[in-house]
């Protein structure tokens, strides 16, 4: 039972979270990874509440689905939640089409709230099957005080001893979904009867083709280009992040069984669907070690 | 944001075996990246985006010509594809058909002990490779130590490139051979331990069968780790070890004590014992967030709901209500450890370190150490300091009492870090040994004996005896007090100079304080001996009485006394006739459930092997065991002269 052991290594590492940090967050993107984590969480703490608060980076790009979900999961459970947006980068326009936007809007983004908020430890929803650099992270990994990750000077960790202390102004970044993979969270969203946005499941969507991927036109803040023309297709997210970036695979899948289904027939990584992850091989190591999680 | 419990089918969940977690360790070049590729890849893990950017990345970076480089699907940093070389542990998940298997690549150069160790402390079996044209190697050597000495039981030698000697069967029968002599010099269990062949770059038996190592009836690689018994099982079969990891305290009504079972099983109802205050209570409710439990497995992480209020913290452990002192944790200032030593600055006295494991955190250091370990011969050798890569036996003084058990008996509780105070980095990777005996505690300072000016031989003319220590040893009511003063009686007629030393009487001064346990014992023994040590040099014969139930405690009072002036007498007597004595009353206390331990009866009493005289003092008349030991003094010189 491969799910209990991973479910159980996860809430040990969170457990241990809070016990170490001061003050932890969790980062909350809304996606699936993140509904994992908010469902581990309850269980890790149960029967008292969720001991830290979320935190939403918004990139104001985001799925108005998405939006929609968080507003109302947070509320059902009434967690804390922290919405940040880099107002600076939103006043300079910055968009999904800028060339600088990942950066910007995600990674600055992020170490401002983290800057302004003082947060010691950050639970992240990254695996380590997500991309090669990933299997080097550790499950607790040392940020220094500008948020920079080091491959060469991380903590050796050992055993389930994990080394959460850090000096003021450093952090650490927690990932207790580190062994998990894609299919597992899957698996484990399907057993738990966890919510998750609708937009993973399967329903006739306003589509576009831009540069080979399948983008879905969710309003208009995504201008069209020349030539592009809207197309109502029965499509799925595997992943979600700001609109015009990701993209949509076809599937009638409607359930989270028949989503499951696939995935267990799927060949192509999540991340085949993210165009900022198709810049290079040394994309991710260079993101990470700039302070994007 | 629960959906309808309905919708929760979990699928086809059949029983599957445990996730192995694997280290797979070689040296430089032996192909260790390579294999693990073809694992992934040969299990069609790799998702085919991946195998497309590992198709453009085998034509630029790439070892194998045009065909794809499995290696380069592991080596995540851009740093090492250009090097070629592995820097950091790397960790794989990987869905077999059969099993969860996680693998820790780590590095094979000799400088990454470190990351070995590192990799080795999360896994519970692994894979060590070699290069069948290079044979066993010291790097082999090195490896197959971490391994051992990490507490990983369960190995395969993967025995690769065999097609550059021919896939020869005969040339692999000898590298098994070599295989299993190391691995059994390393202290691996036979049984654990298994040789195989491959040929990682083409996937011949990696995980299908090979044409060209067609001799092979045994299983492929992935065959093999699928089916492998790493003994979780064993855990349940241990005592309790649960570790409070978190005090939850929602409000008022409700206190709670977070943690995961590390051994052995919880059960509602069970009384257990805090430590370190010891204070028991019963488990009132085993919580979890899917409705509570009646029993909790190892591995699960509960909530704990305890019948009292005892105030626990993060740190305190419960363990069994009963559990007898030979596998209770041991609880001290003082801790015997082998350190791995991971950080780039050495070691310096002055180094502001803490100790942290599940039990707990304390300030640390090291007050001795004892000697170096030689990864590649596993000798120890005197240490001339701790620093990167050094495995190293230490003594640590531990500022706050401390809970640890052996690590070879239970890594959960016997695993730690020492981590610097300053900057907070992970400096060593340590397995508890025990608790050091009192015999081997440290000297602080620099002292020095003084020489007499009286000769052995003056004293010897004098006294007209050697000095000697009759040691006599047996359980409660075998009668040695009463021996010793029948026997001090009788020497001292016979004109000998004698002083004789009850344990008993001694608890009454010189080591009034000391309990029961097991260290506390051993120091109580060993100022019996260093105080008939003295006396013994100083020609006095020495009576010493006492349980002195643990034969290696006798061994090193022997050794203190000096082995020619020691004399060991074993005294035992049937359990009826003991307890019908019953001289200090400690078995009418053990019959009350009120004492604290009782050698024989509530821990163990190990026989002298080789005793200089037996009595069976429910058969031997009084009389007649003192003059056998007269006679037998006066065989060994000791008497004569004056006596």
């Amino acid at each position: 039972m491969s799910l209990d052991e991973l479910e159980a290594e996860a809430i040990f590492v969170m457990r241990e979270t809070v016990a170490q940090a001061s003050n932890p967050v969790l980062f909350y993107s809304v996606g699936k990874d993140s509904s994992t984590l908010l469902h581990l969480a309850r269980k890790a703490f149960h029967p008292g509440p969720v001991p830290f608060p979320l935190l939403h980076v918004d990139t104001g790009w985001e799925f108005r689905e998405m939006y929609a979900f968080r507003d109302r999961v947070t509320a059902e459970l009434g967690v804390e939640l922290i919405v940040h947006l880099n107002e600076e980068g939103r006043d300079a326009g910055v968009d999904p089409e800028h060339p600088e936007y990942t950066d910007i809007m995600k990674t600055v983004a992020l170490r401002q709230a983290l800057d302004h908020h003082r947060f010691d430890a950050g639970i992240g929803g990254a695996r380590r099957d997500e991309e090669r650099s990933r299997a080097k992270e550790r499950v607790f990994s040392f940020r220094d005080a500008n948020h920079r990750w080091d491959p060469r000077a991380q903590r050796p960790e050992l055993w389930d001893l994990y080394q959460g202390r850090v000096n003021r102004g450093e952090s650490v970044r927690v990932f207790p979904l580190s062994n998990w993979t894609e299919r597992d969270v899957w698996e484990y969203v399907l057993r738990e009867g966890i919510d998750v946005v609708p937009l993973y499941r399967a329903a006739p969507r306003p589509t576009v083709v831009r540069d080979g991927t399948l983008l879905m036109v969710d309003d208009d803040r995504m201008p069209l280009r020349p030539g592009e023309v809207v197309e109502e297709r029965w499509v799925r997210f595997r992943t979600l992040g700001c609109y015009p970036n990701t993209g949509a695979v076809e599937s009638r899948a409607t359930t989270i069984a028949e989503v499951v289904a696939e995935m267990r027939e799927e060949r192509r990584s999540e991340r085949a669907g993210r165009l900022i992850d198709q810049e290079g091989n040394a994309a991710m190591e260079r993101r990470k070690s700039e302070g994007y999680f | 944001m629960a959906a309808p419990a309905g919708a929760a089918t979990a699928g086809t969940d059949a029983p599957t075996p445990p996730i192995l977690r694997l280290l797979v360790c070689g040296s430089v070049d032996d192909g260790k990246s390579t294999l693990i590729g073809r694992l992934l890849l040969d299990t069609e893990q790799v998702a085919v985006d991946h195998v497309a950017a590992l198709a453009r990345d085998s034509r630029v970076h790439g070892t194998n010509g045009d065909d794809l480089d499995p290696a380069l699907l592991t080596d995540g940093l851009s740093a090492e594809r250009e090097q070629g070389i592995t820097i950091d542990v790397a960790w794989r998940q990987f869905q077999a058909p059969g099993r969860r298997i996680l693998i820790a690549d780590t590095p094979g150069h000799v400088q990454h002990t470190r990351n070995m160790a590192t990799g080795a402390s999360g896994c519970r079996a692994a894979v060590v490779l070699l290069d069948a044209s290079r044979g066993v190697l010291e790097q082999t050597r090195r490896h197959t130590t971490v391994v051992a000495l990490m507490g990983i039981r369960r190995v395969v030698f993967a025995v690769n490139k065999l097609d550059l000697v021919g896939c020869d069967a005969d040339a692999f029968a000898g590298l098994a051979t070599e295989c299993r002599e190391l691995a059994a010099a390393v202290g691996l269990p036979a049984d654990g331990v298994d040789v195989i062949p491959v040929i990682a770059r083409d996937g011949d038996n990696v995980v299908r069968p090979s044409e060209r190592l067609g001799w092979w009836d045994g299983p492929t690689l992935l065959g093999l780790l699928e089916g492998l018994d790493v003994g979780a099982d064993a855990r349940a079969a241990r005592p309790l070890r649960f570790p409070v990891q978190l005090v939850v305290r929602p409000d008022a009504t409700f206190r709670g004590y977070a943690g995961t079972v590390m051994a052995g099983t919880l059960r509602v109802g069970d009384t257990v014992r805090a430590l370190p205050s010891g204070v028991r209570s019963r488990i009132e409710r085993i919580v979890t967030f899917d409705g509570d439990l009646d029993v909790a497995a190892p591995g699960t992480p509960v909530t704990v709901v305890l019948a009292d209020e005892l105030d626990l913290a993060r740190g305190d452990l419960l363990v069994p209500e009963d559990e007898p002192a030979a596998t209770a944790p041991l609880r001290s200032h003082a801790v015997e450890a082998t350190l791995v030593w991971l950080d780039h600055e050495p070691y310096a006295s002055g180094r502001r370190l803490l100790l942290r494991s599940h039990t707990g955190t304390s300030g640390v250091r090291v007050a001795r150490v004892a000697h170096a370990v030689d990864m590649a011969t596993l000798a120890e050798r005197p240490a001339a300091g701790i620093g990167l890569n050094d495995v190293v036996r230490v003594e640590l003084a531990v500022e706050r009492e401390h809970v640890l058990d052996p690590y070879a008996r239970e890594p959960a509780t016997g695993a730690f870090v020492l981590v610097d105070r300053t900057t907070r980095a992970t400096v060593a990777a340590g397995l508890t040994v025990g608790v050091p005996s009192p015999f081997d505690r440290a000297v602080e300072g620099d002292m020095t004996a003084q020489p007499s000016l009286v000769a052995a031989d003056e004293r010897r003319g004098r006294l007209g005896h050697a000095p000697v220590t009759v040691a006599i040893t047996g359980m409660s009511g075998t009668g040695k007090s009463t021996l010793a003063r029948t026997l001090e009686r009788r020497l001292f007629d016979l004109g000998a100079t004698v002083v004789r030393l009850d344990g008993e009487e001694l608890r009454l001064g010189l080591s009034r304080g000391l309990g029961f346990g097991p260290e506390e014992r051993a120091e109580h023994l060993r100022r019996a001996a260093e105080t008939a040590r003295l006396l013994n040099a100083h020609g006095q014969l020495v009576i010493l009485a006492a349980q002195a139930p643990a034969r290696e405690v006798r061994a090193r009072m022997a050794a203190v006394i000096g082995p020619d002036r020691y004399l060991e007498v074993h005294l035992h007597a049937p359990d009826d006739v003991r307890r019908e004595r019953d001289p200090s009353g400690a078995h009418a206390a053990v019959a009350r459930g009120d004492a604290p331990e009782l050698p024989g009866i509530t821990s163990g009493y190990e026989a002298p092997e080789d005793p200089a005289a037996v009595f069976d003092t429910s058969v031997t008349e009084l009389d007649a065991s003192v003059e056998a030991l007269v006679a037998l003094l006066r065989d060994r010189g000791v008497l004569g002269g004056a006596a």
